[in-house]
């Protein structure tokens, strides 16, 4: 099932929660709606499950309008963040709750909730009540009961964020999986990159009600179009200097050096950014940025401020005049005071828009 | 320490000196109209509280009347709460007018609802006029009086079932109810098998508080009848009334009154095991 | 996939939604004001009687308009020397309600912060306070009374009503000082705070709205208690429902009277609580759910 939604947006009195939102989702990708608390992210989920209802726009699934539709009409199943469990049915209850709303008939009811159960190894867990369960264990009873249905439909708010980091871990792939093998359209919703990252066909970044960029993981952390992006995603973020044009049609920043290595595509941009008015950045992800022979072409002198050794990797957190960036390498000998000098790769130089703004 | 001591020696002068001084009164034939100074007669009071017919017929009408009016009021203070929940404009400032009945001294109550029963020019009767229904006797006769009470009682006290209901209601968790819209369950549904279960524990410790403090109903009824017509409405308390300070038989007026604490404690202890309220206290596990 | 085309239809437009939403929101008004007016109009009533002639008050059918009198309050305050009741009940139940918020703050956090043998003996004494039987207690106390020469005055209600109060205010008050965080008071013990200095200077301003639910909701029960007052005064220390009673026992009753008496009984009271009734709801129901 695909969703379109065109021209989406909602306001709480005043404030403006959602901002006119486009997206369109192919049956059985995986997108992931990242940003911030207070993005809008929940709100646009909630709007295409129909919990609320849209200020202006439409919401589609599978070409019919559903945009004032009652959830139960659209054929969708969600995962909450605090699972949303049913606190006085046993777990086999919670399951089956939905199948017999629909009115499926008991034999077949009692099939489909072992299978699902099976599938998500809370076999054992079914006469227990939520109130008795580890987090973990509450929140495949969640996806049990959304999948039971066997939905075309999947979204999830925040499922992952209540439990704890290894956890996380783990069921991040094994949502992935169980999702992939079941082809089913899924809206997910976090404000941790690395889950967006790991786990989305698409991903749509979002900041205060408008979306920023939408994109393949890959592509949106090799290509930010804003600073805000650009900082949102990776880890360390990537390094952004202001830069300005010079009357010559030239990049110039404090990093010079660098900005003298910015592919002409970037210049072009930057040229286009700049009649617009915006203001930009020279861009470059600390895991670009190498250490180089002092003198040698394009290699800035840097002052060595601290050194972070991470085992698998260090930041190397370096000062040149009031400018601070950090660079990225495996083990290092490098040490704080010292100086030393820093190069560009230039394939991955980029230039970064200021503000975020809306996709055109 | 020091905390403590205040009020735990206040307790045990102001309050179970008392007790255990009527606990003592009850096993002797003190009545100072009579003229008998209370020699011990140890458990005579009670034997013959167990054939005092009037006695029982009292606690009999004090079941009823706790059973009846809390059991009403609460269907009908989760009926409220369920219409108040909806956060409507206004509904704030009707809200607030339908709390007042608890507010009001139950003196005032009384004095209220006995000027609008009044047969000849209360307004309970001009209204059912309007409705062209025949006019009530309410208080005055043996056979409606009770119901009368009952009514004055639902009136008095429902608010104080809604208020905690309500709040109550408020606060449960919303994603329950929203997985619930999305699998598509209608309105009864949702009610009976989440909202009501979800609402228990509130549910079962104000009904308690409900049930103690009805079985002790006084001040209302006395006012309103006195405890007739014929005996009608004649509740446990306000017969100990009588016993006690119409006829002054302090005695075995004690005697009566440690059997309605006894009466109240059972049924406080089977109400307990009954919906496991111990256990309640113990398990708070929001899922 | 068939789930749409056959069990759907067409879309559901904006309007069908909202008509929807309309439709119960009128319905939601409806049965809101039918509740309201069930609970208010005996209100409304009394307060229309007060202000009505002896006359007025007995004619049938009812008289909504009238020309309003303040002899039954003229009568209330002058021939029944109605103010000196309301200012025993003013005394007496201020008095109480102070001692018992003292007495049951201090044990309340004793109850919470400490564990001792025996604790949770002293919990349910408190608790079993709560259902006894006031006529249980009204004759020995009446019978010591005389004797000790404490009847008719103030000081035997104030000693009553603060008993009243204090499993209330122990039972409350813990709850909403266990949900004061350990840690801060650890903090300002650690920053040089006594025991003393912690309850009265950190713990106790972070309860103040317990403390107030709780305040307003013990005044508002010994403002109408009834039985214990009847019982133990007479002339000199009667409160305010011992007043009104009396208004209804002769044979002719009078109701202009006792609409006044009511009146002044329960206004007190309303006003206090519903300026408080933001604190009132999370009191009750601490008291309620979590106790």
């Amino acid at each position: 099932m695909s969703i379109k939604v065109k021209g989406l947006s909602k306001r709480f009195g005043s404030h403006v929660a959602v901002r006119s939102l486009d997206i369109e989702i192919a049956d059985g990708e995986f997108f992931v709606l990242l940003g911030p608390s207070g993005c809008g992210k929940s709100t646009t989920l909630r709007m295409i499950a129909g919990l609320d209802v849209p200020s202006a726009g439409q919401v589609s699934i599978h070409g019919r309008d559903v945009t004032y539709a009652e959830p139960r009409h659209r054929d969708i199943a969600m995962v909450f963040q605090d699972y949303g469990l049913y606190p006085n049915m046993t777990v086999y209850q919670n399951i089956e709750f939905p199948l017999k709303v629909r009115k499926v008939p008991k034999p077949e009811r009692r099939g489909k909730i072992l299978d699902t159960a099976e599938r998500l190894g809370i076999g054992d867990l079914l006469q227990r009540k939520p109130g008795k369960i580890s987090g973990g264990q509450r929140q495949r009873v969640s996806l049990a009961r959304a999948l039971v249905r066997s939905p075309h439909v999947f979204l999830m708010d925040e499922p992952l964020s209540n439990l704890d980091a290894a956890l996380r871990a783990t069921m991040r792939t094994e949502i992935r999986q169980l999702v992939a093998n079941l082809g089913i359209t899924t809206v997910y919703v976090t404000h941790d990159q690395v889950e967006a990252m790991s786990m989305a066909d698409r991903i749509g970044i979002m900041h205060r009600g408008d979306m920023i960029q939408v994109g393949a993981p890959l592509q949106v952390y090799d290509n930010p179009r804003t600073k805000f992006v650009a900082q949102f995603i990776g880890s360390p973020p990537m390094n952004l200097i202001p830069a300005t044009l010079s009357r010559d049609g030239r990049v110039t920043s404090s990093l010079q050096p660098f900005a003298d290595l910015l592919p002409e595509a970037q210049r072009t941009g930057a040229i286009d950014l700049a009649a617009r008015g915006v203001p930009f950045f020279l861009g470059v992800r600390p895991e670009h940025l190498t250490v180089c022979a002092s003198g040698s072409a394009n290699c800035v002198e840097a002052e060595v401020e601290i050194v972070e050794p991470l085992g698998q990797t260090t930041n190397i957190h370096l000062r040149v005049g009031d400018t601070h960036f950090v660079l990225v390498t495996g083990r290092s000998t490098v040490t704080a005071g010292s100086m030393v000098g820093v190069v560009a790769n230039p394939e991955h130089l980029r230039v970064v828009e200021g503000e975020p703004r809306p996709a055109a | 320490m020091i905390l403590l001591a205040p009020a735990v020696i206040y307790m045990t002068v102001v309050g179970f000196y008392p007790l255990v001084y009527s606990a003592y009164i009850s096993f002797t034939n003190y009545n100072p109209v009579q003229g008998r100074e209370g020699a011990w007669i140890g458990l005579e009071n009670y034997v013959t509280a167990l054939s005092d017919g009037q006695f029982w017929h009292s606690l009999l009408l004090t079941g009823i009347f706790t059973v009846l009016s809390v059991g009403l009021s609460l269907l009908l203070a989760i009926l409220l709460a369920l219409l108040f929940n909806k956060q409507l404009p206004g509904f704030l400032i009707l809200r607030t007018i339908v709390l007042v009945p608890m507010l009001v001294t139950p003196i005032a109550v009384g004095i209220i609802w006995r000027t609008m029963m009044n047969a000849e020019h209360g307004l309970l009767n001009f209204l059912l006029s309007i409705l062209d229904i025949d006019p009530q006797p309410w208080i005055g006769s043996s056979a409606s009086a009770f119901a009368s009470i009952l009514l004055v009682d639902v009136w008095e006290w429902t608010p104080f079932l809604f208020i905690i209901v309500l709040a109550g209601l408020r606060g449960l968790p919303a994603s329950p109810f929203e997985a619930a819209a999305i699998d598509g369950a209608g309105a009864f549904r949702v009610f009976f098998n989440i909202t009501l279960p979800m609402l228990r524990p509130v549910i079962i410790i104000a009904t308690l508080l409900r049930i103690i403090d009805a079985a002790r109903t006084y001040d209302t009824v006395y006012i309103l009848t006195r405890g007739g017509p014929d005996f009608a409405t004649d509740l446990a308390s306000i017969y100990l009334q009588r016993v006690n300070f119409q006829f002054f038989n302090l005695g075995y007026g004690s005697a009566l009154s440690w059997l309605m604490l006894l009466a109240i404690l059972i049924v406080v202890l089977v109400y307990v095991k009954l919906t496991g309220f111990l256990r309640l206290a113990s398990e708070k596990e929001p899922a | 996939m068939t789930v749409y085309s056959a069990a759907h239809g067409a879309a559901p437009s904006r309007a069908a939604r909202f008509t929807r939403r309309a439709a119960g929101a009128a319905g939601a008004y409806v049965l809101a004001i039918l509740a309201t007016a069930f609970f208010a109009l005996p209100l409304v009533w009394i307060a229309l009687s007060s202000v009505k002639s002896e006359a007025d008050i007995s004619a049938y059918p009812p008289m909504w308009i009238f020309t309003p009198t303040a002899a039954n309050f003229e009568e209330l305050f002058g021939k029944l020397k109605a103010f000196d009741a309301l200012l025993n009940s003013a005394f007496v139940v201020c008095i109480s309600t102070l001692l018992a918020m003292i007495m049951g703050t201090m044990a309340a956090y004793a109850l919470a912060r400490f564990s001792f043998r025996g604790k949770e003996n002293v919990a349910l004494q408190v608790l079993s306070i709560r259902m006894m039987p006031a006529i249980v207690s009204v004759i020995p106390l009446f019978i010591i009374a005389r004797s000790l020469g404490v009847f008719d005055t103030p000081w035997l209600l104030i000693a009553i009503y603060a008993l009243n109060g204090l499993p209330f205010v122990v039972w409350v008050m813990r709850v909403f000082i266990q949900d004061v965080p350990k840690s801060i008071e650890e903090a300002a013990m650690i920053d040089g705070c006594g025991r003393y200095e912690v309850f009265f200077r950190i713990t106790l301003p972070l309860v103040v709205p317990g403390l107030a639910a709780v305040l307003v909701i013990i005044f508002m029960f010994s403002w109408n208690e009834y039985l214990f007052a009847s019982m133990l005064t007479s002339s000199h220390a009667k409160t305010l429902p011992v007043l009104a009673a009396n208004a209804i026992k002769p044979k002719a009753i009078s109701w202009g009277l006792s609409s006044a008496a009511a009146v002044v009984m329960s206004l007190p009271v309303i006003l206090l609580v519903l300026s408080a009734q933001r604190y009132l709801v999370r009191g009750l129901t601490l008291g309620a759910v979590k106790g």
